[in-house]
């Protein structure tokens, strides 16, 4: 179902299940879709929401309060980079993990937003996405 | 105050009318017989009479104009006034017979004189033209006709011609009057003769006043053409009234005999005047032109060709408008302003410059200039080449700045082009092959088979190696760091990708336009990427950024250097140059064997 602010909801407000509570942010329909089978085939995570773009993302991140948050970096308007920064700023900052298609040396603003990292879409895939998980996470999440 | 409509049309005529005749028709069939018959005339008179001083008087006293007036002809020079001069020749010619022994002869050139006389007057008033052109002349010339018409040719059937004349060198026993058919002696004598010689003495004199006067109010040019025959026209009148008076006073036939020679002799002395002022004339237009020659540049400006005719036509008050299509009135000043049509004030005329038909600009001047049409003529020759060359210099910088133009926007057009195929190779063939690449991944943690999952792992490979190329590729397009952060953080990329360790000086820049930031951006590379492949032994490369009126950038190896002489640009840094030419900017590739190679360029960009 969607939310007003057009992001697709997998689900209604966060619950106390142990998943991983994931929100995917990107403006290409082909990465949501290949990310939305990485998080299936994951145990453990679930995919509370997609947004494509970075003010769709900061409206379900405040409605959702998700744990962890595939942000891509290139996007029209609001990029990555800017979009980090804001959900970093809020109340209950999810992680979040930059993704492109770009080397990170070419975007060295990744470094100082917030991101908690910044890794290739190409390498994205469950084993990556646990070890992000426990490497970022905080006891509390 | 302007001058009517149809007097400043008729001056425009007037000086067209003798532009068009100056340089026409040689001397015709007609000039050469007229001549002829003045010097048979002469030759005839003289044959009959043997005086020879009269005959030597006349003979000059003809011969003068006759030959100054086809050498005007042949020259295509004034052809009015040179015609005009030959029949006055003539008429002399017939005057000449009064000379003559013969009453027939003799009553037939005491005639001539009477009609010879007012051609005369009319000659010297309409010098150097050979038309009058104001209304002063032309009262006086009429004034002048009607003396003789009505006072002096209807006496030659009423009495004897009044003796001593200046005309015959028969003193007080001249033949006598084979015209008259009345005894109307004591009429003329007593009455018409006084009244017709004070009439005659007050036109000659008027005569030479208004010469005087215009020689004097002329512009020096006209001044020293006309000062001659001033001079000539205010001997002859001074030298008539004592003659006259001295006659009407029953003086010594001495005295009468020295200014009768006098008076006779002026005739070939006027003739000379006027080749003296003819020659002054051309003499300043000499001068005139080559000064406006001189002084033609190539930039001078309106103001710059009004400045300079003004001088060399010694004529302060010259002023040119310009005819402007699409102005309301549409002429305008040389600043540009719209004035209204031009028109003569007093004193002044106005001549038109047009080229093929089509009108440029008109020439607001005194109006003595009109009175020598090849001058006139010449001087707007002289402005039509100037003007034209303002405006071909205009149209020329024009045509550049449209070139610059056009190619800026070529290159504004290929970035965006560039930009295009980047993202959309991003949005499109990157994303497709990363979604693959994932879910090749997936489809590796789900077999069983170690082989079937090394065979996955295989075509993971494959596609992490076109993902590679297609970025890479991608990125030699258009880097999507310039795009979205700019120079700056495009060229510390690039630095970090390249060959060799490379120092960085680059403020905070501002953004550019697409073209400023994509040809610095892809300059700097191709500078890094030649200092790779030939900068021997170098082992570090400098990128140095500054901004200011204009982006200037520097890349500098320490590499072997080269004779810049012996090496040929590459294709690259051609295209380069050709690029940061199109958006008005500057490259320089300096190098020196043992100094290393540096790579300068500067792109205006206010």
């Amino acid at each position: 179902m969607e939310n007003e602010q057009g992001s697709t909801v997998a689900q209604g407000l966060p619950t106390e299940s142990q998943e991983v509570r994931v929100l995917v942010v990107d403006d290409q329909a082909v990465f949501r879709q290949a990310a939305r089978e990485v998080l299936t085939a994951t145990p453990g995570f679930e995919l509370v929401a997609e947004a494509a773009s970075g003010r769709q993302a900061l409206a379900a991140a405040e409605q959702l309060r998700p744990d962890l948050v595939l942000l891509d970096v290139r996007m029209a308007e609001m990029d990555g980079v800017e979009t980090a920064a804001r959900l970093r700023s809020a109340d209950h900052p999810p992680v979040v993990v930059l993704i492109s298609v770009e080397e990170p040396r070419d975007v060295p603003a990744a470094r100082s937003c917030g991101a908690a990292t910044f890794i290739r879409k190409q390498d994205f895939g469950p084993a990556l996405l646990r070890r992000i998980w426990r490497a970022f996470s905080s006891p509390d999440t | 105050m302007a001058l009517p409509a149809d007097t400043m049309a008729a001056r425009r005529t007037a000086v067209w009318a003798w532009a068009g005749s100056h340089g026409g028709r040689r001397p015709a069939l007609v000039d050469y017989s007229l001549a002829v018959f003045a010097l048979a005339l002469v030759v005839l008179a003289v044959a009959r009479h043997g005086h020879a001083g009269a005959a030597v008087t006349y003979s000059v006293g003809v011969a003068l104009p006759v030959g100054l007036g086809l050498f005007r002809l042949a020259h295509g020079r004034d052809q009015r006034f040179a015609r005009l001069l030959l029949a006055t020749a003539a008429l002399w010619a017939l005057a000449s017979l009064s000379q003559s022994n013969d009453d027939a002869l003799y009553s037939i050139g005491r005639v001539a004189v009477w009609i010879a006389e007012p051609v005369l007057v009319y000659l010297v008033l309409a010098f150097p033209l050979g038309r009058l052109t104001t209304s002063a002349e032309r009262r006086l010339a009429a004034a002048t006709a009607l003396l003789a018409a009505l006072l002096y040719l209807p006496t030659a059937l009423l009495a004897p011609f009044p003796e001593p004349s200046p005309f015959a060198a028969c003193g007080t026993d001249c033949p006598a009057n084979a015209l008259a058919v009345v005894d109307g002696g004591a009429a003329v004598v007593d009455v018409m003769q006084p009244v017709r010689e004070l009439l005659t003495v007050a036109l000659f004199g008027a005569v030479a006043g208004l010469m005087v006067r215009r020689a004097r109010k002329s512009p020096p040019r006209l001044g020293s053409a006309l000062a001659p025959v001033a001079a000539i026209a205010v001997f002859r009148a001074l030298v008539m009234a004592v003659y006259l008076g001295t006659r009407a006073g029953g003086g010594s036939s001495q005295i009468a005999d020295v200014l009768g020679w006098g008076f006779l002799l002026s005739l070939p002395a006027v003739t000379l005047a006027f080749a003296a002022g003819l020659f002054n004339q051309r003499l300043f237009a000499g001068d005139a032109l080559e000064a406006l020659i001189g002084r033609m540049t190539p930039h001078g400006g309106a103001a710059g060709l009004r400045e300079s005719m003004a001088r060399a036509l010694r004529d302060p008050s010259l002023r040119i408008v310009y005819w402007a299509e699409g102005t309301p009135g549409r002429w305008v000043d040389e600043s540009g302003w719209p004035v209204a049509a031009p028109e003569a004030e007093d004193g002044q005329a106005v001549t038109e410059v047009a080229s093929e038909g089509r009108r440029v600009a008109a020439i607001v001047h005194d109006a003595e200039l009109a009175r020598d049409p090849p001058l006139i003529q010449a001087a707007t020759s002289y402005a039509l080449i100037a003007l034209e060359n303002e405006r071909l210099g205009r149209e020329l910088h024009a045509s550049i700045n449209d070139v610059r133009d056009s190619r800026a926007r070529i290159v504004t057009t290929a970035d965006g082009e560039r930009r295009k195929i980047e993202r959309d190779l991003h949005d499109g063939a990157q994303q497709r092959l990363v979604a693959l690449r994932i879910k090749l991944g997936l489809l590796a943690e789900r077999l069983d088979s170690v082989e079937e999952g090394g065979r996955v792992h295989d075509l993971e490979d494959e596609v992490d190696a076109t993902i590679d190329e297609v970025r890479s590729f991608a990125r030699g397009i258009y880097p999507p760091l310039l795009a979205e952060r700019g120079l700056g953080e495009a060229l510390r990329a690039a630095a970090r990708g390249a060959p060799l360790p490379t120092t960085l000086d680059i403020p905070k820049l501002r953004r550019y336009p697409l073209e400023v930031e994509s040809t610095v951006y892809f300059a700097c590379l191709e500078a890094l990427q030649n200092a790779a492949k030939h900068a021997r032994g170098a082992t570090n490369l400098w990128i140095t950024v500054s901004q200011g009126s204009g982006l200037r950038f520097q890349v500098r190896d320490n590499g072997v250097g080269f004779f810049s002489a012996d090496v040929q640009e590459g294709s690259g840094m051609t295209n380069l140059r050709d690029r940061i030419d199109a958006i008005g900017g500057t490259l320089v590739v300096a190098s020196e064997p043992g100094h290393g190679t540096t790579v300068t360029g500067m792109i205006p960009t206010e």
